[in-house]
C-alpha cells in the first residue's frame, strides 16, 4: 500500500448552485504533509467533505488505508484526526466533558495524552468552551484530533486566522506527527507561506478541478518565471508557457522547468517562483 | 485496544447536555411555582407545569441546534448517520425525563407550604402534563425531519419557533378532538402522549432515512 488516503475521479454537485466538483484526484503517501490550496470556493471543502463523507459524493472513489471510505467505515474513521476552521464543539462543554464522550466514541483514545496537549496549549480542562478565544478553540480541535492516535489527518484551514506564534506552535505539532511515518496530514489552507514551511507535496484546487498535485520542491525549484519583452515572448515556445501575465514594460511567463527554459531562451531573466506567485499566475494569467 | 461505544460517548454528551441545563430551568420553574403559590392561579399552575416539563428538552434542541459544525465534525468520527440521527431522539427523551424530578421537587415544596395550588393540579394537572409531553415529543417529530431539508437546514432558527408552535397546537388538537369525539379528560390525555409517541417514532426513522443521503 503507497499511498494512505487516494481520491479518484471524485466529483459532488449541489442542487440550486452551479459549483461542481469536476473529477478530482490526489493521493497522499505514508508520512508525507500535503498542502491544499485554492481560493475560497475552489472546493477544498467540497473535497474533505467528500473524503470524509459528510458529504456524498456523486461519483468517484475515495480510498483511506486502501479501502473504500463509506458511512459503515468506522474502523478507518477510528484512525482519522480532523480540524476544523472553526470551533466545532458546542459551547457549552468544557475539554473535560469532551473527553468523557470521546473515550466512548474512539478505540484509542488517550486522556493522559489528551491533558498533555491542553497543559502543552495552555488550555484549562474545565473552562467552557464559550470563553475560549478562537485559537484556544483551534488548540482544543488539535488536541482532540491527536489524542486518539490517528494515523491521518485532515485539516480544513485550521490554521487561518491565527497569529503567527499559535500558528507555528500548531505547525510544529503536525511536523512531529509526521514523523511516525505511518502518519500523513491533508492541510487545507490559505496560508502558502505554512505550506511551504510544512508541505510535502502541494495540491492547487481552482473551480472545483485540480490544476497541479506534485511534489514541493518540485514547485519551488523547477517551477519560474521569465520576463520577457513583448519582442522575446513572440519567440517563446507555447508549450512552454503554462500561463503568462502582461505587465506595464514587460510579460511574465510561467514556465514548469527554469533550467531548460534558461538554457533555450538566452538572454531572457528567468527568477524562482513562489507557491502563491504560482497560484496567481495561473488563476489570473492567460494561456 | 478498548471496544468502541460511540452510542455511549454521544449519550455522555446528552447528559452534559442536560445537566448544564438543569440549573436555569429549575430557577424558572421555582420562580413559577413561587408566582403560583402567592397568586393562587391555576392559570399559573398550569404555566409552571407545562414548562417543567418541556423546558429541559428545548433547551437541550436548542443547543444541539446552536452549533452547525458539531453533526458534520461527528460524522468525521466513527459515528454512522443512523446513529447521529438516533441520538437526537435519544436527547429529547432523556431531557424529557429528567423533568419529572424537577416537576416532583417543587411540586412537593409547593405542597409543603399550601396545599390549595395542589388541589388545582388534581382537576386538570394531569392534562396539562399530558399535553406538555405530547408537545415536545412532536416538536422533535416535526423538527427534525424538517431541519433535514435543505430548507430546513438553511432556516434552523425560523424553524425551530415554528414546530413549537405547530406541536403545542397539534398536541392541543389531539386532546381537543378526543373530548369532541366524546372521551373524558384522561383518556384523551393518553390519547394525546399515545400519539405523540407513535409519530416520535415513525418521525425516527424518517430522520434516520433522510440522515443517510445528506450532506453535513
Amino acid at each position: 500500500m503507497n499511498a494512505i488516503l487516494e481520491v479518484d475521479k471524485l466529483s459532488k454537485s449541489y442542487k440550486g448552485s452551479e459549483f461542481q466538483l469536476k473529477d478530482v484526484s490526489l493521493s497522499i503517501p505514508h508520512g508525507a504533509i500535503m498542502g491544499f490550496v485554492g481560493e475560497n470556493g475552489a472546493g477544498k471543502s467540497t473535497t474533505i467533505g467528500c473524503i470524509l463523507n459528510t458529504l456524498v459524493k456523486d461519483s468517484g472513489e475515495v480510498k483511506i488505508f486502501g479501502r473504500e471510505m463509506t458511512d459503515d467505515s468506522t474502523d478507518i474513521r477510528d484512525k482519522i484526526g480532523v480540524v476544523y476552521d472553526s470551533n466545532a464543539f458546542p459551547l457549552h462543554l468544557t475539554p473535560a466533558k469532551i473527553s468523557s464522550a470521546m473515550r466512548h466514541i474512539f478505540s484509542k483514545w488517550d486522556d493522559d495524552l489528551f491533558k498533555k496537549y491542553l497543559s502543552k496549549f495552555k488550555l484549562s480542562e474545565n473552562q467552557r468552551i464559550k470563553g475560549f478565544s478562537r485559537g484556544m478553540t483551534m488548540k482544543l480541535g488539535v488536541a482532540v484530533a491527536l489524542s486518539h492516535h490517528p494515523q491521518l489527518l485532515v485539516l480544513d484551514e485550521a490554521t487561518s486566522g491565527l497569529d503567527p506564534i499559535v500558528r507555528d506552535d500548531i505547525l510544529d505539532v503536525f511536523m512531529d506527527f509526521v514523523q511516525d511515518e505511518n502518519n500523513s496530514i491533508l492541510l487545507s489552507s490559505h496560508i502558502t507561506s505554512d505550506l511551504e514551511k510544512v508541505a510535502d507535496y502541494i495540491t492547487f484546487i481552482h473551480d472545483g478541478s485540480i490544476v497541479f498535485s506534485e511534489a514541493k520542491d518540485n514547485l519551488i525549484y523547477n517551477y519560474g518565471v521569465m520576463r520577457c519583452k513583448a519582442s522575446q515572448f513572440e519567440q517563446v515556445d507555447k508549450e512552454d508557457i503554462l500561463a503568462y501575465r502582461k505587465r506595464d514594460y514587460q510579460i511574465d511567463v510561467l514556465v514548469s522547468d527554469k533550467q531548460t527554459a534558461a538554457k533555450k531562451y538566452q538572454g531572457v531573466v528567468i527568477d524562482s517562483i513562489n507557491i502563491e506567485e504560482i497560484m496567481l499566475m495561473l488563476v489570473k494569467g492567460e494561456k | 485496544m478498548k471496544t468502541r461505544k460511540p452510542l455511549l460517548g454521544l449519550l455522555a454528551y446528552s447528559f452534559n447536555s442536560v445537566i448544564g441545563s438543569l440549573m436555569i430551568v429549575v430557577l424558572y420553574a421555582l420562580l413559577l411555582g413561587v408566582l403560583a403559590e402567592i397568586t393562587e392561579a391555576y392559570f399559573v399552575v398550569q404555566l409552571f407545569l407545562f414548562n417543567a416539563v418541556s423546558a429541559v428538552p428545548y433547551i437541550v434542541i436548542q443547543k444541539s441546534e446552536g452549533t452547525p459544525k458539531w453533526e458534520s465534525y461527528l460524522l468525521a468520527m466513527p459515528i454512522k448517520r443512523k446513529d447521529l440521527a438516533t441520538i437526537l431522539y435519544l436527547n429529547v427523551f432523556i431531557a424529557s425525563l429528567f423533568a419529572i424530578p424537577i416537576m416532583g421537587l417543587v411540586w412537593g415544596a409547593g405542597f409543603v407550604f399550601d396545599g390549595t395550588v395542589m388541589e388545582a393540579f388534581f382537576d386538570g394537572g394531569f392534562t396539562t402534563v399530558a399535553l406538555a409531553y405530547g408537545s415536545v415529543m412532536l416538536f422533535a417529530t416535526l423538527l427534525y425531519p424538517i431541519a433535514s431539508t435543505e430548507f430546513g437546514h438553511r432556516n434552523v432558527q425560523v424553524i425551530f419557533f415554528g414546530c413549537i408552535f405547530m406541536s403545542i397546537g397539534i398536541s392541543l388538537g389531539i386532546f381537543f378532538g378526543g373530548r369532541w369525539l366524546g372521551l373524558s379528560d384522561v383518556v384523551a390525555s393518553l390519547l394525546t402522549i399515545a400519539i405523540s409517541v407513535v409519530a416520535f417514532v415513525f418521525s425516527l426513522f424518517i430522520t434516520r432515512a433522510m440522515y443517510s443521503k445528506m450532506d453535513f
